[in-house]
């Protein structure tokens, strides 16, 4: 009754203002065809825009109301938002990005009650929750970085990195909605994929546990990696770039050190230096939670930078250098307009560099090619931390 | 809304004025990290008694980040909350597992070990961010790593601001 009463307030309304604005050449009967449709509720395209990107918003002012926006850095557009719950971080994204999970912890009353850890799954193109896959209640909260969850190269097992302070994985079956069980990771810590069931996690004494699932999930095998880096001095940063069959990790003092996987190992590559002696003499530094990224077709490498002292090294960036991955030499220098913690790249041939700014909550788009600045889009979160592309190239060269 | 931006806004300048832009990026964890070679061990202690204060000199004034016992701080100053450097705001809890470092008190020259114990179970306080990132490691690293909630050691997850407890005097470095 009461959605009655208000269709007939609408229409005596309409008819009123119908009424005095006829005479101007249309009648009537033709201004009252002039209504929009109501309870019109927008839907993504099928497939996601090369450029558009995930701004990932952990609210540290709020944290229970962690965000994601998805926007299109091409228009600047906001498409739409997640609702992800408390201590959110990241994403894991298929290739296919047929649909979207998401670790997330919630508490029955907001700040209190019954804790529940759940990797909800989203679908992408209504941004609705499709389902919800519950967890031990032991994810870790970070400050935001992308690899406090992974997904299997093969797509189908999800790993959520735990701290209670003591380090594990909790590995859930995308295809069955089911938590397959907990792997501890005693010593070591996060997860990124290398392989199609493999995960390794990198170490406090400067190695990586390797860790190989069976095809249902369950532990197959682990095995630790010792001295890939210096985890007093020189040590590298706790987010890299994945290209290929390596993941590129930029280190404190301007090294880049590239964790080589094949099979069932890791093995350390070849270290090249991310700076001349002079600049490493004048202080450059790594810097931000999301510090690197690389445009696979090309082979280029991003890596953002500024000057500090060693204990700045989770600074914003001021600059984004670019490298050619196979020689380690450096192309160019890219100053950016707002101070970043946060970079990606899209992945397509008129490829798009993104950089996020926390505290003034915007989102800079260049061009990857020459490191032109295209627009800035503000109000992208309240403290937006990482950025994630949703689009993936059919395949990646370098692999 | 028009409130709400205000206080984000109000928040941004205080951040922005009190410490480096970083700050508010790291302002999460609560571990801690001290002078280089000491090393950082786990504690459950959460029982200390604040100590007395009152100097007019910052590094002695437990309301400012650059009061000494901060030198490890990553996170809301709990004597904005409701606190006290060294107890937490009415109803929440103090988390009994953290880490430790070593600061040095100017007063005496003398270095002292300091646990930042995270009080939990309400929101983000939101006040007196205080980041001081000296000797900070990445989160593969969790002894060392500032951006840890260590409310992880509490029966809550949820943080809320940090407290610095003075747990005795450290050995000399070497």
């Amino acid at each position: 009754m009461k959605g009655g009463a208000g269709f007939l307030a609408v229409m005596t309304g309409a008819c009123i203002f119908a009424a005095s604005v006829a005479g101007a050449g249309e009648s009537v009967p033709d201004l009252l065809h002039r209504q929009d449709s109501v309870g019109k509720v927008e839907q993504l395209a099928e497939s996601p825009g090369a450029h558009w990107v995930w701004v990932l918003d952990a609210n540290l002012s709020s944290m229970p109301d962690g965000r994601a926006w998805l926007f299109d850095a091409d228009s600047g557009r906001s498409m739409g938002s997640l609702n992800t719950g408390y201590s959110f971080v990241a994403f894991a994204l298929p290739r296919a990005y047929h649909e979207i999970y998401s670790a997330e912890t919630y508490y029955s009353r907001h700040t209190r009650g019954v804790r529940t850890d759940v990797v909800s799954v989203y679908d992408p193109n209504t941004l609705s929750p499709r389902a919800e896959i519950a967890l031990p209640p032991k994810r870790a909260s970070t400050i935001p970085r992308l690899n406090d969850s992974a997904l299997t190269d093969d797509g189908r097992f999800m790993a959520v990195f735990n701290l209670t302070p003591a380090t594990s994985l909790s590995i859930v079956d995308t295809r069955t909605r089911k938590f397959v069980g907990e792997i501890g990771i005693p010593g070591c810590s996060l997860a990124f994929p290398a392989g199609a069931r493999t995960l390794f996690s990198l170490c406090f004494n400067g190695g990586a546990l390797v860790t190989e699932l069976n095809p249902d999930g369950s532990l197959s095998s682990q095995s630790r990696v010792e001295k890939l880096f210096d985890a007093e001095g020189d040590f590298i940063a706790d987010n890299g770039a994945r290209f290929g069959n390596a993941w590129l990790f930029p280190s404190l003092y301007g090294n880049l050190y590239p964790l080589e996987f094949t099979g069932k190992t890791i093995k350390a590559g070849k270290v090249w230096s991310l700076v001349t002696k002079k600049e490493r003499r004048e202080n450059w530094r790594i810097s931000g939670y999301q510090g690197s990224a690389v445009h696979v077709a090309t082979g280029r490498l991003f890596v953002l930078m500024h000057q500090g002292a060693p204990d700045t090294y989770k600074d914003p960036g001021t600059e984004v250098w670019v490298y050619d991955i196979g020689s380690g030499k450096r192309l160019w220098r890219i100053a950016l307009e707002h101070a970043t913690v946060a970079i990606g790249v899209s992945q397509d041939a008129d490829a798009v560099l993104v950089g996020l700014d926390m505290l003034s909550s915007h989102l800079d788009v260049y061009t990857a090619v020459d490191g032109r600045h295209l627009r800035s889009i503000g109000e992208v979160g309240v403290t937006p931390a990482l950025v994630q592309f949703p689009w993936q190239p059919p395949a990646a060269p370098g692999k | 809304m028009k409130n709400f931006d205000q206080s984000f806004a109000h928040f941004s300048r205080f951040v922005a004025r009190r410490t480096s832009r970083r700050s508010l990026l790291t302002l999460l964890g609560a571990a801690l990290v001290g002078a280089a070679g000491v090393p950082l061990l786990p504690v459950a202690r959460a029982d200390a008694k604040e100590p007395a204060t009152g100097a007019v000199d910052p590094t002695q004034d437990p309301m400012r980040c650059e009061y000494w016992r901060n030198c490890g701080m990553d996170g809301f100053l709990c004597g904005c909350c409701g606190g006290s450097s060294t107890s937490c705001p009415p109803g929440t809890e103090m988390a009994t597992t953290t880490w430790i470092g070593t600061c040095r008190d100017p007063a005496d020259g003398r270095d002292y070990i300091i646990a930042y114990n995270d009080c939990c179970g309400k929101s983000t306080c939101n006040r007196c961010m205080c980041g001081r990132n000296e000797g900070d490691r990445p989160i593969y690293y969790p002894a060392k790593s500032n951006n840890i909630n260590w409310c992880a050691g509490a029966s809550t997850n949820v943080y809320h601001c940090t407290t610095t407890i003075l747990l005795g005097m450290s050995e000399p470095v070497p």
